[in-house]
């Protein structure tokens, strides 16, 4: 303990050089730019800026990264909230309740949970990582292609949340991101599926297409019916900040958020995208009103957006403690580290510990740093709605097709984008819900792979599926997932004068 | 337009179907891999199928109100045909002439009515954006026009 505390005294010795210092800043405001951009995501982002870090000391380089990195996380957040246009696929959840909370005019409240779930669940994450890090990538890497197929049939449970009115609309909407998982080319066979003589769709469909697509450019056909109609309102802002009550009400969906975060984001291979669902998921099956989410509950906000963040975090974790890069971010990071002469190892510890150290350091001054660019922020952004609707809609489409477009160079991806915005429109206009489908595309690749990496492993033996230990409390945690909140219900009910 | 669940149902079906003929020549299980590139997607498409018989049979309560308005649902479309027409004109007219051209007329779809207004936030726009993005981000935007004009 002591120890550990004399090793975090000599990160922030690097962490709080002036030179240090800055790059911290520049990291974050950067990275904040980034995650405002639709489409250009952490990872993309992170890649983009690689040249900034030639001949820096890789201590500095890791700090500058890691800024751009938390960064991004942080800023994808604010186009959700004010313009239902996710920023990154992981804000795709924030979009549900955020943007309803803006449309209320609580724009400045969404954004302000936001920003101080993100700092607390940042703050605790790096609490965890310094104390239950080795231990906790010891257990992520259990996770092989069983569990993580568990994981994701876990992960599928979650729907149930998501559904609206019909559980079977719900059930087309996954199907439907299911089927949008398999275009493109099969990994281990290397066969073109679905992709109808098009070359470019063998890269796959990637989730920030559809995600923007299906939420913001159907949100904008929407919108030009209501003024078409003449329905339309001007969304007004009524108060900027976010009220005492909000906060402590939302404190607990933050801890619990930060927690699952950190979790799923520490394990390889599963997006934060998928933490996020998950804290959602569990907010509101365990609310006592949960009819309340997805019409701008505040809890709905404060969880996945701490989740995400959190496992951001959590992501970092296989590749201090064992030098493994699991997600693309920390691919990214390895890739850095590389060029700045440090190859990350399990030894890493104890080759480079002003690396850790100072990283670990760097992301306490991070968090603060982020707090205290983004909350001043909240005031300007909310601001932008008050554009007039016909400029603010066409600048939101011609922005979101910037970050559309860099995600593969591609103007089909554009063509891909609109017609997925008249799907939305669609399916919205006829009740079908738009979120499963984002599940299923970010679940359906690796729920398929693994699945058929364990049975490659197993001769064709799908026991194996359910062997371990993790894997089985999954697949009930699956359907406690589904069927506890009626059991809760039941039990309030059987208690009387308790809710 | 009037639309129930029960067209959704065979809409739903008609996907499934299709989806499922599509994949029918995907290669079966193999030696090293049992499951193969076939069996998730036979899986998704049956259970389309499956939802879209259940809505078919079982459509729920009908609503009486139009959905697509006769009214609003064709300035949907324009702009819909707009995106598609601006998607297209990206990669051969570059970025900032198109965004020009698409801000111009979207604004005016949705109601602008100030040719001298509409021209100038348009411009003013999309050259800012094409700054920051192509210049400062440096996101590889296509130049299109600009680079017959010898910009670079």
């Amino acid at each position: 303990m002591a120890e550990t505390f004399q090793h975090l005294l000599f990160g922030f010795s690097i962490a709080l050089e002036p030179i240090n210092l800055l790059y911290a800043f520049l990291g974050c405001l950067v990275g904040t730019l980034i995650g405002v951009l639709p489409g250009l995501g952490p990872a993309g982002g992170m890649a983009l800026l690689i040249p900034l870090i030639y001949g820096k000391s890789p201590a500095s380089a890791v700090i500058l990264l890691a800024g751009i990195y938390y960064g991004a996380m942080y800023g994808g957040s604010t186009t959700s909230i004010l313009l239902n246009l996710p920023g990154e696929a992981a804000s795709v959840v924030t979009t549900l309740d955020g943007y309803q909370m803006a449309k209320k005019g609580r724009a400045g409240p969404a954004l302000c949970i936001a920003a101080i779930g993100s700092f607390i669940a940042g703050t605790l994450s790096v609490v965890f990582l310094m104390f239950i890090g080795p231990p906790m990538a010891h257990f992520a890497l259990k996770f092989g292609p069983a569990e993580s197929f568990a994981l994701m049939v876990f992960g599928l449970s979650t729907v149930s949340s998501l559904a609206g009115s019909s559980l079977i609309k719900g059930a087309v909407a996954t199907i439907f991101g299911l089927m949008l998982a398999t275009i493109g080319v099969d990994l281990p066979t290397g066969i073109n599926r679905y992709i109808f003589g098009i070359d470019k769709l063998m890269e796959g469909f990637d989730i920030i297409v559809a995600a923007i697509g299906l939420f913001a450019v159907s949100e904008i056909f929407m919108a030009l019916e209501e003024m078409a109609a003449g329905t339309l309102e001007q969304i007004k802002v009524s108060r900027i900040w976010i009220s005492m009550h909000d906060f402590l009400y939302s404190l607990g969906a933050i801890i619990r958020g930060t927690l699952l975060g950190f979790v799923v984001g520490a394990i390889p291979g599963a997006a934060h995208v998928t933490a996020s669902f998950f804290s959602y998921s569990l907010e509101k099956k365990f609310s006592k009103n949960p009819e309340n989410f997805g019409k701008g509950e505040i809890r709905g906000v404060a969880g996945p957006e701490s989740a995400n963040n959190a496992a951001a975090c959590g992501a970092l974790l296989p590749l201090l403690t064992l030098g493994l890069p699991a997600s693309t971010v920390t691919a990214v990071l390895y890739g850095a580290l590389l060029m700045v002469g440090v190859k990350p190892s399990p030894f890493l510890f104890q080759k480079n510990p002003e690396i850790i150290w100072g990283l670990v350091a760097s992301m306490y001054v991070g968090n603060i740093m982020l707090l205290i660019l983004n909350l001043p922020l909240v005031g300007l952004f909310v601001r932008i709605l008050s554009i007039p609707a016909r400029w603010l809609l066409p600048i939101v489409l011609v922005v979101a097709f910037v970050g559309v477009y860099s995600v593969h160079n591609s103007a089909l991806d554009l063509v891909l984008a609109t017609i997925l915005g008249m799907v939305g429109y669609l399916m919205r206009k006829f009740e079908f819900p738009l979120a499963p489908v984002i599940l299923g595309l970010v679940l359906g690749d690796l729920m398929e792979q693994s699945a058929r990496q364990a049975l490659m492993i197993s001769g064709g033996n799908p026991g194996i599926l359910f062997q371990s230990a993790i894997a089985k409390t999954l697949f009930v945690l699956a359907v406690l997932v589904i069927i506890g909140p009626s059991l809760l219900q039941r039990l309030r009910r059987s208690k009387p004068g308790n809710g | 337009m009037k639309l129930g669940n029960r067209v959704w149902g065979i809409i739903l079906c008609a996907l499934g179907v299709y989806y499922l003929i599509e994949g029918v020549n995907l290669p079966p299980a193999a030696i090293g891999d049992p499951l193969g590139p076939l069996v998730f997607p036979s899986i998704l498409g049956s259970s389309m199928v499956a939802c879209g018989v259940y809505l078919a049979i079982r459509p729920g309560p009908r609503t009486d109100q139009a959905v697509l308005s006769r009214r609003t649902f064709p300035q949907v479309l324009i702009l819909f045909a707009l995106l598609l027409l601006y998607a297209a004109a990206i990669p051969w007219m570059g970025y900032l002439f198109s965004t020009t051209i698409f801000l111009f007329s979207t604004a005016f779809l949705m109601g602008e009515r100030s040719w001298a207004k509409g021209i100038a936030i348009s411009a003013v726009f999309s050259a800012g954006i094409f700054f920051l993005f192509i210049r400062v981000l440096t996101i590889p935007l296509p130049l299109g026009l600009l680079e017959t004009f010898g910009f670079k």
